[in-house]
């Protein structure tokens, strides 16, 4: 079953406009805002979910025929990368950044770490491009598809198409919704938090909520700067090298923390590899707020029991039947 | 209601019917307009893989030239953009509604609605090799060749867009007033000016949206003119 979640009935006021009515219920959760993305544009149809998923693991979708989305983008850790700090793609290019990890991309209008990309259904064509990546062109991508009789069938009555691909590949991603952690069942009263767990949610609440803030554990549309040096090798101005402005330099999205516990390792360029080390680096820190979140200085302060309860409350983001759902995996 | 009197009414209603669809069969034919773009260096049609001189000390020599015209407002999407290549002659014929103030009013890019909207279709199909792959957004003048000045020669690769803020490169081409009764038009696009711009700049190869490209683009739409 991939489709689940609380039935409060139709939103965006559409209703009976060919969003999947199962899946249009799943959008809907009390405290979360409305999604993003435009439905109405792309309707969640079961088998162009099943031919995104088809295509996200296929690794003939790469120049040396063994890098596929699903290489980079693992489902047993959020749709993260966790071997190397910065992912790799054919030929074992190495990248600039780490993978992010995939997850209620629904709400979310901006994507990669610089916000380069402005709409879900086109961000697939970023690394299937990319010459460190999966390195292929468009046209030999389209070639490969209406010649493969795998994806002949897939793609079923509709048009083998660039388009029909990318809508594919967005209808994939938008299913993985991530909302059964601990810390969701605590908000529907289904349980408590620990003494240590309660502790950690308010130190995080004051502390790391201006950013990350609940119910996505982000802030979609927002960069900031969280006082990272400039790698030396990489020169790596993130925000900036999209938009030309100096302001935006060192300016990366803001991540969503749901599934932390297993997205290591942190941050842009990975250099980080337990949460320990990340909440011990934001434990004495005074952090520029970009204008979005109101400007000025933001301080940080933990000790070191309050750092063990900050990790303890992280924990309570994994959501287990996300990370292992079946209906994710590289279809078998 | 007499029998003969309904089979009249029904008659007439069938004639009057008839007569509507011949009318507006006519109109509709006499609502398409049809406008012709030529690349011009000065008063020289520009061929595509040959040398030509654009200034005393400058030569260029095109291999792909293909771009952006749009309607504005924004529009559906792949519904009001036309893509003019100069490799494909039926292209740069370009197909429209008659205005309804016969004014033609075209952008030369592709709006940002459009631009942020999702994957687009015919004329914005990916495919076409026109959408910067690694950001969102289209390229909206693709110039490939190579240029000489005084004698040294460069490649010139100038792909040029952009849509947000300070890089935002659509401009509107200057309003051009149709006759009710001419169904056609032709745009010149006189690329001399913009030329002129590359070769002051020496900037012979932009790749990515910039303010450079943006006032490139402006220089570009300058040089646009509507004749009969």
């Amino acid at each position: 079953m991939i489709f689940q979640g609380d039935a409060k009935g139709p939103i965006f006021g559409f209703s009976g406009s060919g969003l999947d009515a199962k899946f249009q219920r799943t959008l809907i959760a009390e405290g979360w805002p409305r999604p993003k993305y435009d439905f109405t544009q792309n309707p969640i149809d079961p088998e162009m979910v099943a031919l995104g998923r088809k295509l996200f693991y296929d690794v003939r979708l790469s120049s040396d025929g063994r890098v596929s989305c699903g290489g980079c983008h693992s489902s047993y850790t959020a749709f993260a990368h966790v071997d190397h700090p910065r992912s790799h793609g054919v030929l074992d290019r190495e990248g600039r950044r780490n993978a992010p990890a995939l997850m209620n991309l629904a709400w979310q209008s901006e994507f990669m770490w610089d916000g380069a990309i402005k709409h879900l259904d086109l961000q697939s064509l970023s690394p299937l491009t990319h010459r460190t990546e999966m390195n292929l062109s468009i046209d030999s991508i389209l070639v490969f598809l209406k010649n493969d009789p795998g994806y002949q069938r897939a793609f079923g009555q509709r048009e083998i198409s660039i388009p029909n691909m990318l809508k594919a590949f967005a209808q994939f991603e938008l299913i993985l919704i991530s909302r059964g952690s601990r810390y969701d069942s605590m908000k529907r009263k289904q349980v408590v938090f620990n003494d240590q767990e309660h502790r950690g949610y308010q130190l995080f609440q004051k502390n790391c909520g201006v950013c990350h803030s609940e119910p996505l554990f982000s802030k979609p549309g927002t960069f900031a700067s969280n006082g990272l040096q400039m790698d030396s090798l990489l020169h790596d101005k993130g925000r900036a090298e999209i938009s030309g402005k100096l302001e935006d330099e060192f300016l990366f999205k803001v991540p969503s923390l749901r599934n932390v516990e297993a997205t290591y390792p942190y941050m842009h360029d990975g250099r980080m590899k337990t949460l320990t080390e990340v909440v011990k680096y934001y434990s004495d820190r005074t952090l520029l707020l970009p204008k979005a979140l109101g400007g000025g200085q933001h301080t940080i302060a933990l000790n070191s029991k309050e750092r063990v309860d900050m990790v303890a409350f992280l924990m309570t983001l994994t959501d287990p039947g996300f990370l292992q759902n079946p209906s994710f995996q590289e279809p078998r | 209601m007499h029998l003969d009197m309904r089979v009249v009414l029904s008659r007439s209603a069938w004639f009057l019917l008839f007569l509507w669809s011949l009318i507006s069969g006519v109109a509709e034919g006499q609502s398409a307009v049809v406008v012709h773009h030529q690349v011009k260096l000065g008063e020289v049609q520009v061929l595509l893989g040959e040398w030509q001189k654009s200034d005393s000390n400058v030569s260029v020599r095109i291999d792909k030239l293909r771009w952006y015209v749009s309607l504005p407002p924004a529009g559906k999407k792949g519904s009001k953009a036309w893509l003019l290549d100069l490799a494909d002659s039926a292209s740069l014929d370009q197909q429209m509604s008659r205005p309804v103030n016969n004014r033609i009013s075209l952008l030369f890019g592709i709006d940002s609605a459009i631009q942020v909207a999702g994957v687009g279709t015919g004329a914005l199909d990916p495919l076409r090799g026109m959408y910067w792959t690694w950001q969102t957004g289209y390229v909206q003048w693709k110039m490939e060749g190579a240029i000489r000045v005084d004698g040294l020669e460069s490649p010139l690769e100038l792909h040029l867009g952009g849509f947000d803020g300070a890089t935002k490169s659509q401009s509107m081409l200057s309003d051009y007033l149709i006759y009710p009764t001419t169904n056609s038009v032709i745009a010149q696009w006189n690329i001399s000016p913009f030329l002129v711009e590359v070769v002051r700049r020496k900037k012979f190869g932009v790749m990515s949206p910039s303010p450079i490209a943006r006032d490139y683009c402006r220089i570009i739409a300058n040089g646009v003119s509507f004749h009969k």
